[in-house]
Protein backbone atom coordinates (compact mmCIF):
# COMPACT_ATOMS: atom_id res chain seq x y z
CA UNK A 1 0.00 0.00 0.00
CA UNK A 2 1.37 2.98 -1.22
CA UNK A 3 1.01 6.44 0.69
CA UNK A 4 3.68 8.88 -0.59
CA UNK A 5 1.88 11.71 -1.58
CA UNK A 6 -0.68 11.77 1.28
CA UNK A 7 1.89 11.39 3.53
CA UNK A 8 4.22 14.07 2.07
CA UNK A 9 1.34 16.83 2.12
CA UNK A 10 0.98 16.04 6.21
CA UNK A 11 -2.68 14.34 5.89
CA UNK A 12 -4.02 10.86 7.52
CA UNK A 13 -5.31 8.72 5.59
CA UNK A 14 -8.83 7.94 7.21
CA UNK A 15 -12.24 8.42 5.05
CA UNK A 16 -13.03 11.77 4.46
CA UNK A 17 -16.74 13.61 5.42
CA UNK A 18 -19.02 13.78 2.65
CA UNK A 19 -20.99 16.68 4.84
CA UNK A 20 -19.05 19.87 3.11
CA UNK A 21 -20.61 19.02 -0.21
CA UNK A 22 -24.15 18.55 1.03
CA UNK A 23 -24.31 20.84 3.90
CA UNK A 24 -25.80 24.84 3.71
CA UNK A 25 -24.17 25.63 7.00
CA UNK A 26 -21.01 24.34 5.33
CA UNK A 27 -22.04 26.32 2.00
CA UNK A 28 -22.96 29.59 3.83
CA UNK A 29 -19.08 29.12 5.29
CA UNK A 30 -17.08 28.79 1.70
CA UNK A 31 -18.85 32.25 0.68
CA UNK A 32 -17.72 34.19 3.94
CA UNK A 33 -14.33 32.25 5.10
CA UNK A 34 -13.28 31.11 1.18
CA UNK A 35 -14.82 33.32 -1.70
CA UNK A 36 -15.22 36.71 0.47
CA UNK A 37 -11.21 36.29 1.10
CA UNK A 38 -9.50 34.48 -0.94
CA UNK A 39 -7.51 36.09 -4.38
CA UNK A 40 -9.99 35.24 -7.59
CA UNK A 41 -9.33 34.92 -10.76
CA UNK A 42 -10.83 37.34 -13.35
CA UNK A 43 -9.18 35.94 -16.65
CA UNK A 44 -6.15 37.36 -18.63
CA UNK A 45 -4.46 40.38 -19.19
CA UNK A 46 -5.16 40.10 -23.17
CA UNK A 47 -8.65 39.53 -22.02
CA UNK A 48 -8.15 43.24 -21.70
CA UNK A 49 -5.31 44.02 -24.45
CA UNK A 50 -6.38 47.54 -25.30
CA UNK A 51 -6.79 50.98 -23.30
CA UNK A 52 -10.73 50.96 -23.78
CA UNK A 53 -11.76 47.34 -23.05
CA UNK A 54 -13.56 45.71 -20.26
CA UNK A 55 -14.75 42.44 -19.31
CA UNK A 56 -17.79 41.55 -16.87
CA UNK A 57 -17.22 38.40 -14.85
CA UNK A 58 -19.70 37.04 -12.25
CA UNK A 59 -19.01 36.08 -9.03
CA UNK A 60 -22.26 34.57 -8.32
CA UNK A 61 -21.64 32.82 -4.34
CA UNK A 62 -20.72 36.35 -3.07
CA UNK A 63 -23.73 37.84 -5.25
CA UNK A 64 -21.31 39.89 -7.09
CA UNK A 65 -20.81 41.38 -10.97
CA UNK A 66 -17.28 42.80 -11.51
CA UNK A 67 -16.31 45.35 -14.35
CA UNK A 68 -12.03 45.09 -14.99
CA UNK A 69 -11.10 47.60 -17.31
CA UNK A 70 -8.06 48.73 -19.08
CA UNK A 71 -6.85 52.42 -18.79
CA UNK A 72 -5.65 54.73 -20.73
CA UNK A 73 -2.31 54.24 -18.91
CA UNK A 74 -2.11 50.81 -19.62
CA UNK A 75 -3.39 49.87 -15.54
CA UNK A 76 -5.91 47.28 -14.76
CA UNK A 77 -8.79 48.04 -12.16
CA UNK A 78 -11.62 46.37 -10.95
CA UNK A 79 -14.73 47.31 -9.65
CA UNK A 80 -18.29 46.47 -8.74
CA UNK A 81 -20.30 46.90 -11.31
CA UNK A 82 -23.38 49.04 -9.31
CA UNK A 83 -24.55 51.84 -9.98
CA UNK A 84 -24.17 54.72 -7.46
CA UNK A 85 -27.69 56.20 -8.12
CA UNK A 86 -29.95 53.08 -7.16
CA UNK A 87 -27.89 50.21 -7.86
CA UNK A 88 -28.48 48.95 -10.99
CA UNK A 89 -25.76 46.96 -13.27
CA UNK A 90 -24.08 49.52 -15.08
CA UNK A 91 -22.74 47.55 -17.78
CA UNK A 92 -24.77 44.92 -19.59
CA UNK A 93 -22.61 42.98 -22.09
CA UNK A 94 -19.82 40.40 -21.01
CA UNK A 95 -17.28 42.42 -22.74
CA UNK A 96 -16.52 45.26 -24.89
CA UNK A 97 -13.52 47.80 -26.14
CA UNK A 98 -12.95 50.79 -26.94
CA UNK A 99 -15.30 52.08 -24.09
CA UNK A 100 -13.42 54.64 -22.05
CA UNK A 101 -16.91 55.72 -20.28
CA UNK A 102 -19.76 53.56 -19.17
CA UNK A 103 -23.51 55.28 -18.77
CA UNK A 104 -26.01 53.24 -16.61
CA UNK A 105 -29.38 52.08 -19.35
CA UNK A 106 -31.51 52.78 -16.32
CA UNK A 107 -31.10 56.70 -15.79
CA UNK A 108 -27.88 57.55 -17.52
CA UNK A 109 -25.30 58.33 -14.76
CA UNK A 110 -21.95 58.16 -16.73
CA UNK A 111 -18.82 56.60 -15.16
CA UNK A 112 -15.06 56.55 -16.30
CA UNK A 113 -13.12 53.42 -16.80
CA UNK A 114 -10.86 54.43 -13.98
CA UNK A 115 -14.60 54.54 -11.80
CA UNK A 116 -15.03 58.31 -11.44
CA UNK A 117 -18.55 59.56 -11.48
CA UNK A 118 -18.46 61.96 -14.42
CA UNK A 119 -21.56 62.78 -15.08
CA UNK A 120 -25.52 63.03 -13.29
CA UNK A 121 -27.84 63.54 -15.76
CA UNK A 122 -30.91 66.27 -14.54
CA UNK A 123 -28.18 66.49 -11.65
CA UNK A 124 -29.71 70.22 -10.73
CA UNK A 125 -32.65 68.29 -9.49
CA UNK A 126 -30.87 66.41 -6.69
CA UNK A 127 -30.02 67.56 -3.88
CA UNK A 128 -26.15 68.63 -3.87
CA UNK A 129 -24.70 65.24 -4.82
CA UNK A 130 -21.32 65.01 -4.21
CA UNK A 131 -19.77 63.27 -7.20
CA UNK A 132 -16.41 62.96 -6.31
CA UNK A 133 -17.76 60.44 -3.56
CA UNK A 134 -20.19 58.52 -6.08
CA UNK A 135 -17.93 57.15 -8.54
CA UNK A 136 -17.84 53.34 -9.02
CA UNK A 137 -16.78 50.73 -5.88
CA UNK A 138 -13.33 49.86 -6.45
CA UNK A 139 -12.24 46.27 -5.97
CA UNK A 140 -8.80 45.05 -5.08
CA UNK A 141 -6.83 44.01 -8.10
CA UNK A 142 -3.57 42.42 -8.75
CA UNK A 143 -1.88 40.86 -11.71
CA UNK A 144 0.60 38.36 -11.54
CA UNK A 145 2.36 36.39 -14.91
CA UNK A 146 -0.49 38.00 -16.91
CA UNK A 147 -3.84 36.57 -14.95
CA UNK A 148 -5.62 39.07 -13.17
CA UNK A 149 -7.30 38.38 -9.72
CA UNK A 150 -9.89 40.34 -7.81
CA UNK A 151 -10.52 39.97 -3.84
CA UNK A 152 -13.50 41.10 -2.81
CA UNK A 153 -12.74 42.02 1.03
CA UNK A 154 -12.75 45.68 1.43
CA UNK A 155 -10.57 45.38 4.16
CA UNK A 156 -7.97 42.66 2.62
CA UNK A 157 -4.42 43.03 3.83
CA UNK A 158 -2.51 39.38 2.03
CA UNK A 159 -1.34 41.06 -1.58
CA UNK A 160 -1.44 38.57 -4.36
CA UNK A 161 1.99 37.53 -4.19
CA UNK A 162 1.62 36.80 -0.42
CA UNK A 163 -1.21 34.68 -0.89
CA UNK A 164 0.31 32.82 -4.06
CA UNK A 165 2.98 32.48 -2.37
CA UNK A 166 5.73 29.48 -3.01
CA UNK A 167 3.48 28.20 -5.75
CA UNK A 168 3.63 32.00 -7.41
CA UNK A 169 7.33 31.43 -7.34
CA UNK A 170 6.69 27.75 -8.59
CA UNK A 171 5.44 28.84 -11.65
CA UNK A 172 6.80 32.02 -12.38
CA UNK A 173 7.77 32.77 -15.98
CA UNK A 174 5.62 30.44 -18.04
CA UNK A 175 5.62 31.05 -21.40
CA UNK A 176 1.64 30.72 -22.12
CA UNK A 177 1.18 30.30 -25.68
CA UNK A 178 -1.52 31.60 -27.63
CA UNK A 179 -3.25 33.44 -24.44
CA UNK A 180 -4.52 35.98 -26.61
CA UNK A 181 -7.28 33.22 -28.48
CA UNK A 182 -9.15 30.73 -26.62
CA UNK A 183 -12.51 28.72 -27.11
CA UNK A 184 -14.21 27.93 -23.83
CA UNK A 185 -16.73 24.89 -22.71
CA UNK A 186 -18.79 26.06 -20.81
CA UNK A 187 -21.78 24.24 -18.58
CA UNK A 188 -24.37 25.09 -15.89
CA UNK A 189 -24.17 22.12 -13.68
CA UNK A 190 -26.67 20.77 -10.96
CA UNK A 191 -24.00 20.09 -8.26
CA UNK A 192 -21.90 21.38 -5.40
CA UNK A 193 -18.96 22.74 -6.74
CA UNK A 194 -16.15 20.84 -4.93
CA UNK A 195 -17.25 17.63 -6.87
CA UNK A 196 -16.10 19.65 -9.96
CA UNK A 197 -12.75 20.35 -8.37
CA UNK A 198 -12.13 17.14 -7.29
CA UNK A 199 -13.03 15.65 -11.36
CA UNK A 200 -10.08 17.88 -12.53
CA UNK A 201 -8.09 16.48 -9.87
CA UNK A 202 -7.35 13.06 -9.96
CA UNK A 203 -5.83 10.67 -12.54
CA UNK A 204 -7.26 7.21 -11.56
CA UNK A 205 -10.76 7.68 -13.42
CA UNK A 206 -9.12 8.55 -16.61
CA UNK A 207 -8.59 4.87 -17.42
CA UNK A 208 -12.32 3.72 -16.57
CA UNK A 209 -14.20 6.89 -17.16
CA UNK A 210 -12.29 7.86 -20.17
CA UNK A 211 -11.21 4.52 -22.05
CA UNK A 212 -12.68 5.69 -24.89
CA UNK A 213 -11.99 9.29 -25.76
CA UNK A 214 -8.20 9.86 -23.66
CA UNK A 215 -7.35 6.61 -21.74
CA UNK A 216 -5.21 5.51 -23.82
CA UNK A 217 -3.31 8.84 -23.81
CA UNK A 218 -3.38 8.81 -20.02
CA UNK A 219 -2.03 4.59 -19.13
CA UNK A 220 -0.78 2.00 -20.80
CA UNK A 221 0.71 -1.84 -19.74
CA UNK A 222 2.90 -0.36 -17.45
CA UNK A 223 1.06 2.11 -15.87
CA UNK A 224 -2.52 0.81 -16.09
CA UNK A 225 -4.41 3.07 -13.49
CA UNK A 226 -2.07 5.88 -14.28
CA UNK A 227 -0.81 6.69 -11.22
CA UNK A 228 0.90 10.12 -10.52
CA UNK A 229 4.37 11.10 -11.69
CA UNK A 230 4.87 13.77 -9.30
CA UNK A 231 3.13 16.33 -6.36
CA UNK A 232 3.88 19.22 -4.70
CA UNK A 233 2.09 21.80 -2.09
CA UNK A 234 2.82 24.90 -1.84
CA UNK A 235 -0.02 26.92 1.20
CA UNK A 236 -3.26 26.38 -0.15
CA UNK A 237 -2.33 25.47 -3.47
CA UNK A 238 -0.68 22.09 -5.05
CA UNK A 239 0.14 20.61 -8.12
CA UNK A 240 0.38 17.69 -9.79
CA UNK A 241 1.82 15.61 -13.36
CA UNK A 242 0.31 12.68 -14.89
CA UNK A 243 1.74 9.76 -16.42
CA UNK A 244 1.80 10.01 -20.25
CA UNK A 245 1.69 7.11 -22.92
CA UNK A 246 4.59 8.22 -24.46
CA UNK A 247 3.53 5.61 -27.41
CA UNK A 248 0.10 6.84 -28.42
CA UNK A 249 -0.89 7.23 -31.72
CA UNK A 250 -4.53 7.29 -33.15
CA UNK A 251 -6.02 3.85 -33.83
CA UNK A 252 -5.53 3.02 -37.72
CA UNK A 253 -9.23 2.72 -37.78
CA UNK A 254 -9.41 6.38 -36.65
CA UNK A 255 -9.42 7.49 -40.32
CA UNK A 256 -10.63 11.31 -39.68
CA UNK A 257 -8.46 11.25 -36.50
CA UNK A 258 -5.07 10.73 -38.72
CA UNK A 259 -6.20 13.11 -41.12
CA UNK A 260 -7.06 15.93 -38.10
CA UNK A 261 -3.42 15.37 -36.97
CA UNK A 262 -1.72 14.84 -40.65
CA UNK A 263 -0.58 18.13 -40.01
CA UNK A 264 0.34 18.37 -36.94
CA UNK A 265 3.64 17.15 -34.92
CA UNK A 266 2.17 17.15 -31.73
CA UNK A 267 3.38 16.22 -28.07
CA UNK A 268 0.26 13.93 -27.67
CA UNK A 269 -4.05 14.19 -28.56
CA UNK A 270 -4.38 17.12 -26.06
CA UNK A 271 -2.07 19.47 -28.54
CA UNK A 272 -3.44 23.03 -29.58
CA UNK A 273 0.08 23.71 -30.86
CA UNK A 274 2.53 22.01 -33.36
CA UNK A 275 5.31 20.50 -31.26
CA UNK A 276 7.60 23.62 -32.28
CA UNK A 277 5.37 26.33 -31.00
CA UNK A 278 5.52 24.69 -26.98
CA UNK A 279 9.90 23.68 -26.78
CA UNK A 280 10.27 27.47 -24.29
CA UNK A 281 7.20 25.80 -22.48
CA UNK A 282 7.75 22.36 -21.93
CA UNK A 283 11.65 23.67 -20.92
CA UNK A 284 10.09 25.80 -18.26
CA UNK A 285 11.14 24.46 -15.03
CA UNK A 286 8.00 23.33 -13.30
CA UNK A 287 6.21 22.02 -16.70
CA UNK A 288 6.78 18.34 -15.73
CA UNK A 289 8.72 19.49 -12.58
CA UNK A 290 9.79 16.02 -12.58
CA UNK A 291 11.20 16.20 -16.02
CA UNK A 292 9.60 12.30 -16.49
CA UNK A 293 9.94 11.02 -19.37
CA UNK A 294 6.27 8.94 -19.33
CA UNK A 295 4.19 12.73 -18.61
CA UNK A 296 1.13 14.14 -20.30
CA UNK A 297 0.30 17.12 -18.34
CA UNK A 298 0.56 19.34 -14.77
CA UNK A 299 -2.38 20.39 -13.36
CA UNK A 300 -1.53 23.62 -10.74
CA UNK A 301 -4.90 24.66 -8.97
CA UNK A 302 -5.07 27.56 -7.19
CA UNK A 303 -7.50 27.82 -3.92
CA UNK A 304 -10.18 28.05 -4.37
CA UNK A 305 -11.53 27.53 -8.00
CA UNK A 306 -8.69 28.71 -10.69
CA UNK A 307 -6.81 25.62 -11.93
CA UNK A 308 -4.15 26.11 -14.86
CA UNK A 309 -3.19 22.49 -16.76
CA UNK A 310 -0.13 22.46 -19.03
CA UNK A 311 0.99 19.46 -21.36
CA UNK A 312 3.36 19.04 -23.68
CA UNK A 313 1.25 20.80 -26.46
CA UNK A 314 -0.11 23.47 -25.00
CA UNK A 315 -2.15 24.79 -21.23
CA UNK A 316 -6.34 25.36 -20.46
CA UNK A 317 -7.32 26.58 -17.55
CA UNK A 318 -10.79 25.16 -15.02
CA UNK A 319 -12.68 27.81 -13.28
CA UNK A 320 -15.44 26.51 -11.01
CA UNK A 321 -17.57 28.90 -9.46
CA UNK A 322 -20.46 28.19 -6.96
CA UNK A 323 -23.51 29.02 -7.59
CA UNK A 324 -25.74 27.75 -4.67
CA UNK A 325 -25.14 24.71 -2.30
CA UNK A 326 -26.03 22.34 -5.68
CA UNK A 327 -25.51 24.62 -8.64
CA UNK A 328 -22.03 24.89 -10.54
CA UNK A 329 -21.14 27.29 -13.86
CA UNK A 330 -17.70 25.75 -14.75
CA UNK A 331 -15.78 27.32 -17.99
CA UNK A 332 -12.86 25.43 -19.34
CA UNK A 333 -10.70 27.75 -21.30
CA UNK A 334 -8.48 25.96 -24.20
CA UNK A 335 -5.55 28.22 -25.46
CA UNK A 336 -5.68 27.74 -28.77
CA UNK A 337 -3.52 29.15 -32.44
CA UNK A 338 -5.18 31.36 -34.72
CA UNK A 339 -6.08 28.52 -37.54
CA UNK A 340 -4.93 29.91 -41.07
CA UNK A 341 -6.26 27.61 -43.39
CA UNK A 342 -9.21 24.19 -43.41
CA UNK A 343 -6.40 21.83 -42.64
CA UNK A 344 -5.54 23.68 -39.44
CA UNK A 345 -9.25 24.56 -38.96
CA UNK A 346 -10.05 20.95 -39.08
CA UNK A 347 -7.54 19.83 -36.71
CA UNK A 348 -8.58 22.41 -33.98
CA UNK A 349 -12.56 21.11 -34.70
CA UNK A 350 -11.07 17.67 -34.05
CA UNK A 351 -9.71 18.98 -30.87
CA UNK A 352 -12.06 20.84 -29.17
CA UNK A 353 -14.72 18.45 -30.09
CA UNK A 354 -12.76 15.06 -28.44
CA UNK A 355 -12.28 17.61 -25.49
CA UNK A 356 -16.00 18.63 -25.27
CA UNK A 357 -17.11 15.31 -24.78
CA UNK A 358 -14.63 14.28 -22.24
CA UNK A 359 -15.18 17.32 -20.53
CA UNK A 360 -19.05 15.87 -20.76
CA UNK A 361 -17.85 12.28 -19.29
CA UNK A 362 -16.65 14.60 -16.95
CA UNK A 363 -19.56 16.43 -16.09
CA UNK A 364 -22.24 13.92 -16.36
CA UNK A 365 -20.78 12.02 -13.69
CA UNK A 366 -20.64 15.08 -11.12
CA UNK A 367 -24.29 15.15 -11.49
CA UNK A 368 -24.59 11.65 -10.67
CA UNK A 369 -21.69 11.96 -7.93
CA UNK A 370 -23.72 14.92 -6.32
CA UNK A 371 -27.33 13.17 -6.36
CA UNK A 372 -25.42 9.97 -4.73
CA UNK A 373 -23.63 11.74 -2.09
CA UNK A 374 -27.00 14.48 -0.97
CA UNK A 375 -29.15 10.70 -0.77
CA UNK A 376 -27.38 10.81 2.87
CA UNK A 377 -26.49 6.90 2.41
CA UNK A 378 -23.44 7.41 2.87
CA UNK A 379 -21.27 9.70 5.22
CA UNK A 380 -17.74 9.19 4.23
CA UNK A 381 -15.89 8.87 0.83
CA UNK A 382 -12.50 6.40 0.71
CA UNK A 383 -9.49 8.02 -0.99
CA UNK A 384 -6.52 6.85 -2.36
CA UNK A 385 -3.08 7.99 -2.52
CA UNK A 386 -2.94 9.36 -6.05
CA UNK A 387 -6.26 11.15 -5.18
CA UNK A 388 -4.45 13.47 -2.74
CA UNK A 389 -5.26 16.65 -4.01
CA UNK A 390 -9.27 16.08 -2.96
CA UNK A 391 -8.63 15.36 0.75
CA UNK A 392 -6.15 17.88 0.40
CA UNK A 393 -8.64 20.68 -0.48
CA UNK A 394 -11.10 19.17 2.17
CA UNK A 395 -8.53 20.33 4.63
CA UNK A 396 -7.37 23.12 3.18
CA UNK A 397 -11.33 24.74 3.54
CA UNK A 398 -11.70 23.69 6.48
CA UNK A 399 -8.80 25.67 7.55
CA UNK A 400 -10.01 28.54 5.99
CA UNK A 401 -12.92 28.14 7.38
CA UNK A 402 -11.34 27.57 11.33
CA UNK A 403 -9.32 30.93 10.41
CA UNK A 404 -10.33 34.21 11.75
CA UNK A 405 -8.33 35.55 8.85
CA UNK A 406 -6.94 35.31 5.80
CA UNK A 407 -3.61 35.46 6.92
CA UNK A 408 -4.13 33.02 9.71
CA UNK A 409 -5.88 30.57 6.97
CA UNK A 410 -2.53 31.22 4.66
CA UNK A 411 -0.12 30.12 8.14
CA UNK A 412 -2.38 27.15 9.35
CA UNK A 413 -1.82 25.73 5.55
CA UNK A 414 1.67 26.76 5.62
CA UNK B 1 -34.50 21.74 -32.16
CA UNK B 2 -32.30 20.67 -35.62
CA UNK B 3 -31.06 23.56 -37.34
CA UNK B 4 -30.91 24.01 -41.46
CA UNK B 5 -28.91 25.62 -43.48
CA UNK B 6 -30.49 27.39 -46.84
CA UNK B 7 -28.32 27.97 -50.04
CA UNK B 8 -29.16 31.25 -51.55
CA UNK B 9 -31.03 31.28 -54.27
CA UNK B 10 -28.82 31.78 -58.15
CA UNK B 11 -25.90 30.19 -55.61
CA UNK B 12 -24.93 26.51 -56.05
CA UNK B 13 -25.14 24.42 -52.73
CA UNK B 14 -21.04 22.92 -53.37
CA UNK B 15 -18.44 24.23 -55.31
CA UNK B 16 -18.42 22.12 -59.06
CA UNK B 17 -17.50 18.24 -58.42
CA UNK B 18 -18.49 18.00 -54.61
CA UNK B 19 -22.00 17.92 -56.29
CA UNK B 20 -22.44 14.01 -54.73
CA UNK B 21 -22.39 15.85 -50.84
CA UNK B 22 -25.10 18.31 -51.62
CA UNK B 23 -27.90 16.17 -49.81
CA UNK B 24 -25.75 16.69 -46.44
CA UNK B 25 -25.73 20.68 -46.79
CA UNK B 26 -28.71 21.48 -45.45
CA UNK B 27 -27.76 19.18 -42.27
CA UNK B 28 -24.26 19.07 -41.85
CA UNK B 29 -22.77 22.48 -43.15
CA UNK B 30 -24.15 24.61 -39.92
CA UNK B 31 -21.55 27.60 -38.91
CA UNK B 32 -19.75 27.06 -35.42
CA UNK B 33 -18.13 24.51 -33.78
CA UNK B 34 -21.16 24.61 -30.80
CA UNK B 35 -23.75 24.53 -34.06
CA UNK B 36 -21.82 21.38 -35.52
CA UNK B 37 -21.64 19.94 -32.10
CA UNK B 38 -25.03 20.00 -32.05
CA UNK B 39 -26.39 18.84 -35.18
CA UNK B 40 -23.70 15.55 -34.00
CA UNK B 41 -25.42 14.75 -30.69
CA UNK B 42 -29.11 15.24 -32.56
CA UNK B 43 -28.34 12.92 -35.11
CA UNK B 44 -29.15 9.52 -35.20
CA UNK B 45 -25.71 7.15 -35.32
CA UNK B 46 -27.14 6.19 -39.14
CA UNK B 47 -27.67 9.35 -39.66
CA UNK B 48 -24.32 10.49 -38.47
CA UNK B 49 -22.65 7.15 -40.35
CA UNK B 50 -24.35 7.98 -43.42
CA UNK B 51 -22.88 11.18 -43.43
CA UNK B 52 -19.40 10.18 -42.21
CA UNK B 53 -19.07 7.62 -44.85
CA UNK B 54 -19.90 10.23 -47.30
CA UNK B 55 -17.69 12.87 -46.10
CA UNK B 56 -14.58 10.56 -45.70
CA UNK B 57 -13.46 9.85 -48.81
CA UNK B 58 -14.19 13.12 -50.48
CA UNK B 59 -12.47 15.21 -46.97
CA UNK B 60 -8.82 15.77 -48.78
CA UNK B 61 -10.21 16.54 -52.18
CA UNK B 62 -12.08 19.20 -50.25
CA UNK B 63 -9.78 20.14 -47.93
CA UNK B 64 -7.08 20.44 -50.94
CA UNK B 65 -9.35 22.74 -53.01
CA UNK B 66 -10.23 24.74 -50.28
CA UNK B 67 -6.71 25.70 -49.36
CA UNK B 68 -7.03 28.07 -52.35
CA UNK B 69 -8.97 30.35 -50.41
CA UNK B 70 -9.02 32.83 -47.23
CA UNK B 71 -10.20 30.61 -44.49
CA UNK B 72 -12.30 33.43 -42.87
CA UNK B 73 -13.25 35.03 -46.73
CA UNK B 74 -14.89 32.06 -49.03
CA UNK B 75 -17.29 32.03 -51.37
CA UNK B 76 -20.75 30.73 -50.26
CA UNK B 77 -20.28 27.15 -51.96
CA UNK B 78 -16.95 26.93 -50.56
CA UNK B 79 -17.40 27.89 -47.37
CA UNK B 80 -20.34 25.01 -47.29
CA UNK B 81 -17.66 22.31 -48.13
CA UNK B 82 -15.44 23.77 -45.58
CA UNK B 83 -18.15 23.42 -42.64
CA UNK B 84 -18.22 19.82 -44.19
CA UNK B 85 -15.09 18.76 -43.18
CA UNK B 86 -15.53 20.37 -40.27
CA UNK B 87 -19.19 18.43 -39.43
CA UNK B 88 -16.57 15.51 -40.46
CA UNK B 89 -14.54 16.37 -37.44
CA UNK B 90 -17.39 16.22 -35.37
CA UNK B 91 -18.87 13.05 -36.58
CA UNK B 92 -15.66 10.94 -36.36
CA UNK B 93 -16.02 11.67 -32.73
CA UNK B 94 -18.90 9.66 -32.74
CA UNK B 95 -17.87 6.60 -35.15
CA UNK B 96 -14.17 6.43 -34.58
CA UNK B 97 -14.25 6.80 -30.56
CA UNK B 98 -17.73 6.31 -28.94
CA UNK B 99 -19.20 3.99 -31.38
CA UNK B 100 -22.42 6.08 -30.18
CA UNK B 101 -24.04 9.30 -31.40
CA UNK B 102 -23.47 10.90 -28.07
CA UNK B 103 -21.55 9.87 -25.14
CA UNK B 104 -22.70 7.00 -23.32
CA UNK B 105 -24.66 7.51 -20.12
CA UNK B 106 -24.55 11.53 -20.68
CA UNK B 107 -27.96 13.10 -20.87
CA UNK B 108 -29.51 15.20 -24.13
CA UNK B 109 -29.73 17.85 -24.48
CA UNK B 110 -26.55 18.64 -22.40
CA UNK B 111 -24.98 20.97 -20.35
CA UNK B 112 -21.86 21.70 -22.23
CA UNK B 113 -21.44 24.61 -24.62
CA UNK B 114 -19.06 25.37 -27.03
CA UNK B 115 -18.45 29.45 -27.36
CA UNK B 116 -15.95 30.57 -29.61
CA UNK B 117 -14.50 33.90 -30.18
CA UNK B 118 -15.31 33.44 -34.12
CA UNK B 119 -17.95 31.84 -36.50
CA UNK B 120 -16.29 29.61 -38.87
Amino acid sequence: MSSQFTRAAGLDTGPVSLEPYRSQTHFDLEREKVFRRAWLIMGRVEDVPEPGDYIVKEVEICGASILVTRLGNGEVRAFHNVCSHRGNQVVWEAKGSRKTMFRCPYHSWTYGNDGRLLAISDEKMFFGVDKQKCGLTSVQCELWDGWIFINLNPENRVGLREYLGSMGEFLSGIPYPNAGRSVTIQAHLKCNWKFVVDAFSESYHIPVLHSKTIGSTFSDASNPMSHLQHAAFFGPHHSISLFGNPDYKPSEAHLVEQLAYSGMKSENVLAANQSGDTVALREHRSVNPGKSPTWSMDINEIFPNFHIDIGGGGFWTHEIWPISLDATRYEMRFFVPRPEDVREAMHQEHYIARLADVVLEDLANVERTHKGVAAGAKHEMILQDNEVLIRRMMDVIAKFNDADSLEGALEACA
Amino acid sequence: MRLSVTVPQGERPLPAGFDDLEPFVAYWAVAGQNERRHQRCDATYDEIQRFYDAMLPRAEAAMRHLEAFPLRDMPGPEARLMRLVLALAQASIAIEIHQHARVPGAPWPDAVRILSEETL
